[in-house]
């Protein structure tokens, strides 16, 4: 079926003798208990609590405002994420002596940090993405964008605290 | 879950996915919205309430439990007509109904049987001679619709009393944009050739 955009002519302006004929049919109504007698063979869907929380939550955000929740999304996924990378690299190290042991290897420690940055990046969209019925495909795709992120943002840590002034919380973890 | 009063109010698009989400309220929405519309149709077709009724049952049935496979860029009323269609015709062709008797069903073969079966047409408001020249008129109008073949009857119907466009007809019967012209024009040929005389 094609979408309904169709262009109308009237019936009447076409034939008017034989649409005063026709429009003197009257619509002709079922018995009693038809109504009831379809919804017997129906099973209504249950919905899911995903579904019914979508629903009471769509038409919030459109258009534009939803794009740019998507983009405070985005945002807010990466600051918690960096701010994460900050806190387990630099404090996380100086003072827990089993994340020392885990990040002995500096290769090893952006990889556990990976892992911290993506539960981190999940986990801070996922329910913002619910509430805001913001589809799975976007909440993939900017939860992505911000391990991406935040992973360029460990390494540039790990740069920066490596050359500068001579002392950075990885030496002092590997020592 | 939406209120009756937001229900009522919806477009069949937005009652369709309230369905979907588990309102059995939308569910009776869309029932009773297209009830008369899809049985008026079958009737006319079949000739027979009971079997209308049936065939109108059977008609929502398959289009509710089919509810997913609608899309909403498309005209509900277009799709749900398209399935009555094919339901009616369907069945036309299975039982090779008879479809000239306005006193009940060819099938009926007791008075109360043929009583049940009947057409009832009912004009308020008039006066008594008034409702008897109405359905005098309601009476030879359906016989002359009646006489048409099947498919020229689904279409002036869909034309002149639901008002839909040749390309909608098309679509719901089918057929080719062109097939729809000549058979609304056929149809109404017929008509005025066996209305005309009686009527002007």
């Amino acid at each position: 079926m094609k979408p309904n955009n169709v262009t109308h002519v009237t019936p009447e302006s076409e034939d008017p003798l034989v649409h005063k004929w026709l429009s003197e049919l009257p619509q002709l109504e079922p018995g009693s208990g038809f109504e009831d007698a379809v919804m017997a063979h129906i099973t209504i869907p249950k919905p899911s609590r995903l579904k019914k929380l979508q629903s009471a939550t769509s038409g919030w955000l459109t258009g534009r405002r939803r794009r740019l929740a998507l983009a405070a999304t985005v945002t807010y996924a990466t600051l918690s994420t960096t701010s994460v990378v900050l806190l387990t690299t630099v404090f996380g190290a100086q003072t827990s002596a089993a994340w020392s042991a885990l990040v002995a290897q500096p290769t090893s420690a952006i990889w556990e940090s990976g892992i911290v940055f993506l539960l981190s990046a999940v986990h801070s969209m996922a329910p913002i993405a619910v509430i805001w019925n913001i589809g799975f495909t976007e909440v993939a795709l900017a939860a992505s964008a911000g391990v991406v992120v935040s992973i360029l943002c460990a390494l540039g840590l790990k740069h920066m605290l490596r050359y500068s002034n001579g002392s950075n919380a990885l030496d002092y973890a590997n020592a | 879950m939406p209120s009756p009063n937001e229900i009522s109010t919806a477009t069949d698009q937005e009652v369709v996915q309230w369905a979907l989400e588990g309102s059995e309220r939308a569910y009776r929405e869309l029932v009773r919205r297209y009830q008369r519309p899809i049985f008026s149709l079958i009737f006319r077709m079949v000739r027979d309430r009971e079997r209308a009724e049936d065939l109108a049952q059977e008609t929502f049935v398959k289009a509710l439990k089919a509810l997913k496979t609608y899309r909403p860029n498309y005209k509900f009323s277009s799709w749900i007509f398209k399935i009555a269609n094919n339901t009616a015709i369907d069945s036309l062709r299975r039982k090779e109904l008879d479809t000239l008797s306005l006193d009940g069903a060819p099938d009926a073969v007791t008075s109360e049987r043929q009583q049940g079966t009947a057409l009832q047409v009912s004009h308020d408001g008039e006066s008594p001679l008034e409702e008897l020249e109405a359905r005098e008129l309601g009476f030879q109008i359906e016989q002359a619709v009646a006489t048409l073949r099947p498919e020229y009857r689904t279409c002036i119907l869909l034309r002149h009393v639901e008002g839909y466009a040749y390309e909608e007809i098309g679509e719901i019967m089918n057929l080719p944009l062109g097939t729809v012209k000549t058979y609304i024009h056929r149809a109404r040929s017929e008509l005025r050739e066996i209305l005309s005389p009686s009527i002007d």
